[in-house]
C-alpha cells in the first residue's frame, strides 16, 4: 500500500484581526475574564462519540480572558466587521501564486466548533482559491483550497470542568493552503512545506512569532487516515512522519502477533478491583492511588509480548486513550514487576485472572464510578486496532506522536450571514497585484543583490524563513553583520542557552544599539547578555558592555606579561578574554600587544 | 433543490445550488462551503432536481412532567433552531425537547410552546401588542404562568404595554429575548429562556423581562418592565431597568432581590390603547411648523427634550396651542437617566405655563405606552393626574444614590 500524505499549512497574518479593527499584537496583560457555555443539540452532533462528548460539552464551561487587542467582536457581543482587506489581498495573491482559480466572489462560512476556542461556537472560514499546484523536486503537488479564516482564541489552561482561553489570538487572519495527498515521503513533505512556507512569507504580511505557523499532517499507510494536529517546525514535520510510519508497521506486527494466537476476547476483558491484593504493598504509585480511588486489572487475551517488547508497543496505545481520559496510572505485564511492585504481588492478580503464558494483563489506578466507561473505551480502541483502523487525531509530542481524539466527522458548515459575499472587484484584484509572493530562488537572489551579503548565508535566511527579521535588522545595522548574528550568533546562543528569543527583543536590541552607536562588538556581547537576563535595558546597561580603551588594554597586556612573559600574539586574546568580561576590539587589542611587547 | 455539476475556470465543483439570483449563482460544494460565482463564468455540466424537506413552519407542542404549566408564546424571531448541514438552511424549532434537552426544565414543568405570530419586532404595531395581550390572558387561565419569546428591539413597548392592560393578573408574565440568534452554539436563547420558565414559575405578579445581567453565562436577570430599555444594539447583557436593580436574578435557582407584586386570585385585563399618541425626539434646529405637523391630530405627544426636559424657545407657542386644544404634551428627557425639572430654568417654567407634563423619572418609551394606556382606558380629564400617578412601578420615588453611573463603569 503506497504511503499518502497530504498537508494542511496555516500561516498567521499580521494585517490586523480579520472581522474586526483590533491589532494583532497584545500589548498588555488581561483586562478581565468572563465566562460562558455553548449549546448544541445532540442530534446535531452526529458523529461517532456523539453522546460522550455531549455530555462532556454540556457540563463544561469556558473561561475567556479579554486581551487589550480584543473588543465586542472577539467576545462574541457584536457582528464581525468586513473583512479586512490585506488580508484578503494577501490570500488572493498566495493562490495567484499557487496557480488556484480565483474565487470571483468571497463567501464566509460558520464552521462548528464546540471546544469553546470561537466564542460563537463556529469559526468563519471562506475558500480564497481552489486547484492549485505547486512544483517540487518529486513532481507537481496538487493544492485542493486556500482559505482565508480566523484563528481560534489560545488555550491557557484546563480546570476540572473550565477550560480557559485568552482572546488575543482570536480574529487572527489565518491562510489555510490545503494539499491533496500526493506527497511521497517525510523529506518531500518537509519540502512542500517550506515551499508554501516562501510564498507566504515572501509577501511580508505574516505574522512573526513562535507560533504563526502551525500545520497538520495527514497520514495514510493503507491503515486509514490519521491527522497529525499542530505540527510547528519543519523538521518536526519529518521527525512525525517517520514516527508514524514505524508505530503502524510495528502495530501490523503487533496484530499479527495477537491474531495467530487466537485474537482478542472481550469476555475475559474485564475490569476487576483488585486493590485487596495491595493492601501492603510498598509501591509508591499504587499506595498514591488507594487514596484517590482502586486499582483495577484485567486479563488482555493473546497480547503478552506486544504491549512493550522491543519495538511494539501497543500499552502506549492503551496509555495514550486513558491519558486522554485524564487518568494516569497504567501498568501492564510487558513491564512488570516494577513500579515498586514485587513479584509475588504481580504473581498474586495473574493468579487471580487466570493468566496463561500468551496473555497480557493490566493494571489501572482509577475511580471506581468511571470503570464501565473506561472498559468500553479501552476494549474499543484494542478492537479498532486489531481491524487495523487507525484512523484517528493525533498529536506531536517532541518527535512523536500521541492519540488526540476520534477522527471527527464531517465539518459542519453553514453561512456566515453576518458576512455579506464579497465581490473580488478590480480594487481587490489590484491590492492583490501589489503583493508579490517569491520562490525561494528569488529570494535568494534578492538577497544577495540587495545586501551583499554571501549566497550561503542568503540561502540560510530564505531557508529558515526569517527573512522579515533580516530586512529589519539590516535597516538597524550592517546588512552583513545582521547576517553574521542570524546564520551564527544567534543559533549559536540558542544552542548554549537553550532559550528562543522573541524576534522583537532582538531587534529593539538592534534599534538601541543603532542610537546608541554601539560597534558589532559591544552588540554581540548586548545580545549574548540580553540570552542571560531577558532585558534589552538591563543589557544595555551591563557593565560588560563598556569596551575596554586603548589604555586599558595596554595595562592589561602589560600585567598578563608580568606573570606570563612567554604569552604569544596567538595566545593574548584568549588570556585578555580570561581576565575580564568586558569587551574589547580584537584588531587594537593586536596592536597594543605589539606596541607594549616593543617597548619591554 | 437543484444539485450542479459545473465548471469554474480549470475546476469542476459539484454541490447545491443554494441560491441563484442577480447574475451571481451560490452553490454549497461537496466540501460543506459556499462559493458564490458570476454565472456567465459558469459552465453547467449537469443539473438536476433533489427533494429537500422544508421546515419553515413551527407548531404547536406541549411536552414536560412538572407539575407547573408554563405556556411559552413565540411572536417572532426563533427560540431555538435546526440547522441542516446538508443544506444550510437554518429553521425554527419548538419542540421543548430539543429546546431543553440536557436540562431538567422538562422534569420540573410542563412546558407548552405556542407560535402566536411570525414578526421581527420592529414591525409590531399597537394592535399587535393587544393582541399578545388577549393570548396571554387567555392563556394565563390554564397556565401557572406565561412566557413570551419577544424580538428584543421593541420588547420594552410591547412589555411595558402588557404591564398597563394587566392591572391585575393570575400568574406572572415575563418576557424573553436574545441577542445572539439560536443557530449560533453561543446563544444566550437558551439561559434566557430557561430563567424565563423559572421566574414564570414563581408568584411574580408583574410583566417582566428575563435577559443575560452579565457578558458572562451563568446569571440572568429580571428587569421590571415598565423601567426597561435596551441600552446596547448588541450585547447579550443589553437590558437595564434604568434606576431600578433587577428584581430577581437566576443562576440555577431563582432569588429576589427586591419587593415585587404577588400574582392576584382575579385577572383585569383593560386591552385598550388610543394610537393617536406619538414620540418626538427634539433636536437642534426641529422646525417649529414641522413640529406641528407631527403633532397634528394626536391625542397626546411625548417629547424626548434636551437636559432636564427642555425644546427650543420656538415650539413653545405650537405646545401651547397643541395644549388648549387637548393635545396632551409630556415632557421627557434624552438622558434616560434622571428626571425631567421644569422649575429650574426659564424655558422649563415657560413649558409648564404652556401646558406642558412633566413626565419626572418615567422612561420615554414607558411614557408613551402609558398616554396610549390612559387615553384608551380612562376618561381624558383624569389624564393628567393619573399621567403622575404610580400605576405599576413606572415612576420611582426616589433616585437611588450610586457612586458611578451603570454607563460609565
Ligand atoms: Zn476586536
Amino acid at each position: 500500500m503506497d504511503t499518502k500524505i497530504g498537508l494542511e499549512v496555516h500561516f498567521q497574518l499580521n494585517t490586523g484581526k480579520l472581522f474586526c479593527r483590533c491589532p494583532v499584537e497584545q500589548t498588555q496583560d488581561e483586562m478581565f475574564r468572563f465566562r460562558r457555555k455553548l449549546h448544541i443539540s445532540a442530534s446535531e452532533l452526529g458523529n461517532i462519540d456523539a453522546a460522550a462528548s455531549y455530555e462532556s460539552m454540556r457540563s463544561r464551561s469556558f473561561e475567556y480572558i479579554v486581551a487589550d487587542n480584543s473588543c465586542l467582536v472577539e467576545m462574541d457581543e457584536e457582528p464581525p466587521k468586513s473583512p479586512n482587506r490585506l488580508a484578503l489581498a494577501t490570500a488572493i495573491a498566495v493562490s495567484r501564486s499557487l496557480g488556484c482559480d480565483v474565487m470571483d466572489h468571497i463567501t464566509y462560512m460558520r464552521k462548528i466548533v464546540i471546544d469553546g476556542s470561537n466564542t460563537t461556537g463556529f469559526q468563519r472560514t471562506a475558500i480564497v482559491g481552489i486547484n492549485g499546484r505547486i512544483e517540487t523536486s518529486r513532481g507537481p503537488v496538487r493544492i485542493s483550497t486556500v482559505c482565508l479564516e480566523e484563528d481560534a482564541a489560545r488555550k491557557i489552561e484546563e480546570k476540572n470542568n473550565v477550560v480557559v482561553y485568552s482572546l488575543d489570538r482570536l480574529g487572527i487572519p489565518l491562510i489555510e493552503i490545503s494539499t491533496e495527498p500526493d506527497i511521497v515521503d517525510e523529506e518531500h513533505a518537509v519540502e512542500v512545506a517550506r515551499s508554501i512556507g516562501y510564498l507566504v512569507i515572501s509577501t511580508g504580511n505574516a505574522r512573526r512569532a513562535v507560533d504563526a505557523v502551525r500545520q497538520d499532517v495527514n497520514f495514510s499507510m493503507g491503515y486509514g487516515r490519521v491527522e497529525i494536529k499542530g505540527v510547528s517546525k519543519l523538521a518536526q514535520i519529518r521527525d512525525v512522519i517517520r514516527y508514524e510510519r514505524e508505530r503502524q508497521e510495528n502495530l501490523r506486527i503487533a496484530v499479527d502477533t495477537i491474531r495467530s494466537r487466537g485474537g482478542i476476547d472481550r469476555s475475559s476483558f474485564k475490569l476487576k478491583d483488585v486493590s485487596d491484593f495491595f493492601s501492603n504493598t510498598k509501591s509508591k504509585i499504587i499506595r498514591n492511588g488507594l487514596e484517590s480511588g482502586r486499582i483495577f486489572a484485567s486479563l488482555l487475551k493473546n497480547m503478552a509480548g506486544t504491549l512493550k517488547n522491543g519495538k511494539l508497543r501497543m500499552g502506549k496505545e492503551i496509555a495514550d486513550l486513558v491519558r486522554s481520559y485524564g487518568i494516569k496510572g497504567v501498568m501492564h505485564s510487558d513491564e512488570l514487576p516494577g513500579y515498586g511492585l514485587t513479584a509475588e504481588e504481580v504473581e498474586t492478580v495473574y493468579r487471580s485472572l487466570g493468566k496463561s503464558e500468551n496473555d497480557a494483563v493490566l493494571l489501572i489506578v482509577m475511580d471506581p464510578a468511571r470503570v464501565s466507561f473506561i472498559e468500553n473505551a479501552i476494549f474499543d480502541r484494542i478492537q479498532k486496532i486489531m481491524s487495523m483502523d487507525l484512523s484517528e487525531t493525533r498529536g506531536p509530542s517532541g518527535d512523536e506522536t500521541v492519540f488526540l481524539r476520534p477522527m471527527p466527522g464531517k465539518d459542519r458548515m453553514y453561512p456566515e450571514t453576518d458576512v455579506p459575499v464579497i465581490e473580488v472587484g478590480a480594487d481587490l484584484a489590484a491590492m492583490a497585484s501589489s503583493i508579490r509572493p517569491r520562490t525561494y530562488g528569488e529570494v535568494v537572489q534578492d538577497l544577495v543583490k540587495t545586501y551583499g551579503i554571501s549566497k550561503q548565508n542568503a540561502e540560510y535566511i530564505a531557508s529558515e524563513m526569517i527573512l522579515d527579521l533580516f530586512q529589519r535588522m539590516a535597516q538597524l545595522i550592517d546588512a552583513r553583520e545582521a547576517a553574521r548574528m542570524i546564520t551564527q550568533i544567534i543559533p549559536d546562543l540558542e544552542r548554549k542557552t537553550g532559550k528562543v528569543l522573541d524576534q522583537d527583543k532582538i531587534l529593539r536590541l538592534c534599534q538601541r544599539s543603532k542610537e546608541m552607536q554601539l560597534d558589532r562588538y559591544q552588540l554581540e556581547k548586548a545580545l549574548e547578555i540580553l540570552y542571560e537576563k531577558n532585558s534589552v535595558e538591563a543589557a544595555l546597561s551591563d557593565s560588560r558592555i563598556r569596551e575596554l580603551s586603548r589604555q586599558e588594554l595596554e595595562d592589561l597586556i602589560s600585567d598578563i606579561l608580568n606573570t606570563r612573559g612567554d604569552a604569544t600574539r596567538n595566545a593574548i586574546i584568549a588570556l585578555i578574554r580570561e581576565r575580564t568580561d568586558r569587551v574589547f576590539d580584537p584588531r587594537m587589542a593586536m596592536e597594543c600587544f605589539n606596541e607594549v611587547k616593543n617597548r619591554r | 433543490m437543484e444539485r450542479a455539476l459545473l465548471r469554474y475556470r480549470n475546476s469542476v465543483i459539484s454541490g447545491l445550488i443554494i441560491n441563484e439570483a442577480n447574475g451571481v449563482i451560490t452553490v454549497k460544494s461537496s466540501n460543506g462551503y459556499n462559493m458564490t460565482f458570476d454565472k456567465s463564468e459558469v459552465e453547467f455540466i449537469e443539473r438536476k432536481r433533489e427533494e429537500y424537506a422544508d421546515h419553515r413552519k413551527i407548531e404547536a407542542i406541549e411536552k414536560g412532567q412538572g407539575e407547573k404549566r408554563i405556556s411559552v408564546l413565540a411572536t417572532g424571531g426563533t427560540i431555538a433552531s435546526r440547522v441542516d448541514y446538508e443544506t444550510g438552511a437554518v429553521s425554527p424549532v419548538s419542540d421543548p425537547e430539543l429546546i431543553f434537552g440536557g436540562s431538567d426544565i422538562l422534569t420540573r414543568f410542563t412546558v407548552a410552546v405556542k407560535p402566536v405570530m411570525n414578526e421581527f419586532s420592529e414591525n409590531l404595531k399597537p394592535a399587535d401588542w393587544i393582541r399578545i395581550g388577549e393570548i396571554v390572558a387567555r392563556e394565563s387561565s390554564d397556565s401557572d404562568g406565561v412566557v413570551v419569546a419577544h424580538g428584543t428591539d421593541t420588547m420594552s413597548y410591547t412589555s411595558s404595554a402588557l404591564a398597563f392592560m394587566f392591572e391585575a393578573m393570575r400568574v406572572p408574565i415575563i418576557f424573553v429575548g436574545s441577542q445572539r440568534s439560536s443557530d449560533r452554539p453561543s446563544s444566550d436563547s437558551r439561559e434566557n429562556m430557561e430563567a424565563a420558565i423559572n421566574f414564570a414559575g414563581t408568584d411574580i405578579g408583574e410583566v417582566a423581562i428575563s435577559m443575560h445581567g452579565t457578558t458572562s453565562d451563568g446569571r440572568i436577570s429580571l428587569l421590571r418592565a415598565v423601567r426597561s430599555r435596551k441600552m446596547h444594539t448588541s450585547r447579550r447583557d443589553a437590558f437595564e431597568s434604568i434606576g431600578l436593580p433587577p428584581i430577581a436574578d437566576y443562576d440555577g435557582i431563582v432569588k429576589f432581590m427586591g419587593s415585587y407584586r404577588k400574582v392576584s386570585e382575579e385577572m383585569k385585563f383593560s386591552p385598550k390603547l388610543d394610537e393617536r399618541v406619538s414620540l418626538i425626539y427634539f433636536h437642534p434646529g426641529l422646525n417649529a411648523d414641522d413640529f406641528e405637523n407631527m403633532i397634528s391630530g394626536k391625542h397626546a405627544v411625548v417629547i424626548m427634550g434636551t437636559g432636564l426636559g427642555h425644546t427650543a424657545r420656538d415650539l413653545i407657542p405650537v405646545i401651547k396651542n397643541a395644549s388648549a386644544n387637548g393635545t396632551y404634551v409630556i415632557m421627557t428627557s434624552q438622558c434616560i437617566y434622571g428626571s425631567t425639572g421644569l422649575n429650574v430654568y426659564s424655558t422649563g417654567r415657560e413649558l409648564l405655563a404652556a401646558g406642558a407634563i412633566e413626565a419626572g423619572n418615567m422612561v420615554p418609551e414607558v411614557a408613551f405606552v402609558k398616554a396610549m394606556y390612559l387615553l384608551g382606558q380612562y376618561p381624558h380629564e383624569q389624564f393628567r393626574d393619573l399621567f403622575r400617578t404610580n400605576m405599576r412601578g413606572e415612576i420611582l420615588d426616589r433616585d437611588v444614590p450610586e457612586e458611578t453611573l451603570r454607563i460609565s463603569r
